[in-house]
């Protein structure tokens, strides 16, 4: 079969697109991009007097929390801190005791883990949890699933319409898929990939649920210094690009410190402070939550 | 599912991505072989011909655990009893209600499908070990409601029941008929399970069989999933038991003993879990060695005169387990995987990879 270049540039459009064009178009057609005077005053998502305890071990104390329009929030803290159990709460995974959680006004406290995502808190996970016998592009259309149309039986008779909704999806995926620079990867299955790319499959995967909030568990352990550059230069591309507010749980303190506009500090199920980069790196409490008390002084 | 594209065929849109049958060749070898399927009814005996339609409907059922268990990821050991379910829809609806065949067929599927259901909703708490002993029971009580609702379903003594009704003049009586009406459900349903594992439903399924706690976080509703996958799983059980009642005329309980539920299980292992093509396999593998094990029985009879009854009778059981351990120790991963092998390596012959 031949290739000609007229029947290459005839679907170029249809092949083609850089930057999340396709997927921020889609999201346009369902809400509106956040005006610009709401950004960094509207807050999106809230927690009041979050509670959660497993028994006897106490791990989130009367947390609140506020996440503003258009704001990267990272959050850190010392292992065993709390960090990922509050994301666990936000994304319905695990049930507070007390305390609730509103999104953009709406209570989400009670409601279903799937119901959350579809509202566009999409997530990604610190072990990857990603659907190990799908191909990286089948990953993202898995994750398509609340906003593909048809149903499924059109989908078993693959009547004109699914086959064209499909091929719809598809190239949001695909342009995802070109975003994250995984093109070579795209047929893979996710099983056999490397560490590196499995993280970004995650990242792609929650881009493809539609996200309004983008809550990201740890999105660079265990990477060198080369692939947390790019992951880095992802965040900040998607939340360029998708004007939409982020949360970064993040161990490195260089990639948070460069990165956040905000900063909420964990230990023992506390948050023990909150501010700017440059108030967090001079906090006492901060430092002797680290270093240990006798640094705090200096 | 790494795509193997021959050298040279490249995809110029995601139309010709995601097609099944992409090059030229693909489409001619398909039809080729249907067509093949379609003439060699017409040289076949009775007795070839009555094994095919065994193996079209069991090929039918089997790709209904195949959904349930290989894609979607629940263990089912009730499988021959949604399959009977499916029987029995069929015999009840013609011998109570007087509808013909045709009628029947459907609502076998839609009747299993509906049951299926009804023993998978455990799903939503169970897993695993545990599901599979709830569906364990599931046989055992449609075994024992079939055998003792006498009124409905004859009891032990089973149900008498007709071929289908004569459609454009073709009469289902005669066998090389039948055999073409059942390949054509066949080669349907195959298109209709193939279908539902490239689109949006079989893409869930997988996501839930692979990490059902991503799969919720990440916009699935894995029970509303789970019940759709017993479902439709039962759906196809249950046309592949119409189509099996159909051409033996007559159903009974003992068409479906509980260790068939395990042979479908255990040949989806040997098949390969989440291909159509594995289960298609799977199935012919299965009713081959069945047939070779009652062909054995004179052989037997003549090598060991006095043991014969005892081995004809442990001989298939012997083939089975040793086919189902050989494929877990030497090819886990099933005839699928073993297949797309050797397209690879045909694919890079002088290459190695």
């Amino acid at each position: 079969m031949t290739t000609s270049i007229r029947n290459i540039t005839k679907h170029r459009e249809q092949r083609y697109s850089y930057g999340l064009t396709l997927l921020r178009e889609e999201m346009e057609k369902k809400y509106p991009m956040p005006k610009e005077e709401d950004v960094g005053k509207k807050v999106v998502l809230k927690g009041e007097g979050i509670n959660l305890a497993f028994g006897g071990l106490q791990a989130l104390m009367d947390i609140n929390f506020e996440l503003k329009e258009g704001e990267l929030l990272a959050i850190i803290g010392p292992n065993g801190a709390g960090k990922t159990c509050l994301l666990n709460v936000v994304s319905g995974f695990y049930r507070a005791q007390e305390g609730e959680i509103y999104y953009r006004d709406r209570k989400i406290t009670h409601m279903s883990s799937h119901g959350i995502a579809e509202l566009g808190l999409c997530r990604t996970f610190q072990n990857i949890a990603l659907y190990t016998g799908l191909t990286v592009i089948e990953n993202l259309m898995a994750a398509r699933h609340p906003h593909i149309k048809y149903n499924f039986l059109s989908g078993m008779l693959y009547f004109p319409w699914a086959s064209d909704e499909e091929v719809r999806q598809r190239a949001i995926c695909e342009d995802i898929v070109d975003f994250l620079e995984m093109d070579a990867v795209r047929n893979h299955v996710v099983g056999s990939l490397a560490y590196g790319l499995r993280k970004r499959t995650e990242l792609g995967r929650a881009l493809a649920l539609e996200p309004r909030i983008l809550l990201l568990d740890e999105p660079m352990a265990g990477m060198n210094r080369d692939e947390k550059e790019d992951m880095a230069r992802f965040i900040l591309d998607i939340y360029e690009f998708l004007k939409i507010p982020v949360v970064l749980i993040e161990h490195d303190m260089g990639v948070v410190m460069d990165v956040a506009d905000r900063i909420m500090v964990f230990d023992f199920g506390k948050q023990i402070a909150e501010g700017t980069p440059d108030e967090i790196t001079v906090n006492p409490k901060v430092i002797s939550a680290y270093l240990g008390t006798e640094y705090a002084g200096v | 599912m790494a795509i193997h594209r021959p050298c040279g065929t490249f995809d110029r849109t995601y139309y010709e991505a995601k097609a099944i049958f992409r090059t030229r060749l693909q489409w001619g070898m398909i039809t080729a072989l249907i067509l093949a399927l379609y003439g060699i009814a017409f040289v076949m005996n009775d007795y070839l011909l009555g094994l095919s339609i065994v193996i079209f409907s069991f090929i039918v059922a089997m790709l209904g655990i195949q959904i349930i268990t290989g894609y979607a990821g629940q263990i089912t050991i009730g499988h021959a009893a949604f399959v009977g379910v499916g029987m029995y829809v069929l015999a009840c609806v013609e011998a109570h209600l007087g509808w013909s065949w045709w009628v029947g067929m459907p609502l076998a599927g839609i009747g299993a499908g509906l049951i299926s259901m009804f023993f998978g909703s455990p799903s939503g708490r169970l897993k695993e070990l545990y599901l599979a002993f709830a569906t364990l029971a599931a046989h055992f009580i449609i075994v024992y409601v079939i055998s003792n609702w006498e009124s409905m379903t004859g009891g032990v003594d089973g149900i008498w029941l007709s071929r289908p009704e004569p459609l454009l003049g073709i009469d289902f009586m005669v066998e090389h008929n039948y055999y073409l009406l059942a390949l054509t459900l066949c080669i349907a349903m195959i298109y209709l399970a193939k279908n539902l594992a490239r689109t949006k439903l079989g893409r869930a399924f997988v996501a839930v069989r692979d990490n059902d706690i991503a799969a919720e976080v990440m916009g699935i509703n894995i029970f509303s999933t789970k019940l759709l996958a017993f479902g439709i799983g039962g759906f196809f059980a249950g046309i592949g038991g119409a189509m099996y009642a159909g051409y033996n005329e007559y159903v009974n309980v003992e068409f479906f003993p509980l260790m068939d539920s395990i042979w479908f299980l255990g040949f989806l292992v040997v098949g390969g879990f989440g291909s159509i093509f594995g289960a298609i396999c799977a199935a012919v593998l299965w009713k081959c060695l069945d047939e070779m094990a009652t062909l054995m029985t004179p052989v037997f009879s003549q090598i060991l005169p006095g043991l014969a009854f005892y081995v004809t009778a442990s001989f298939s059981l012997i083939m089975y387990t040793l086919i189902i351990v050989i494929f877990l120790v030497l090819e886990p991963r099933g005839i699928n995987h073993r297949w797309n092998i050797i397209k690879a390596s045909y694919r890079l012959h002088p290459f190695a990879y």
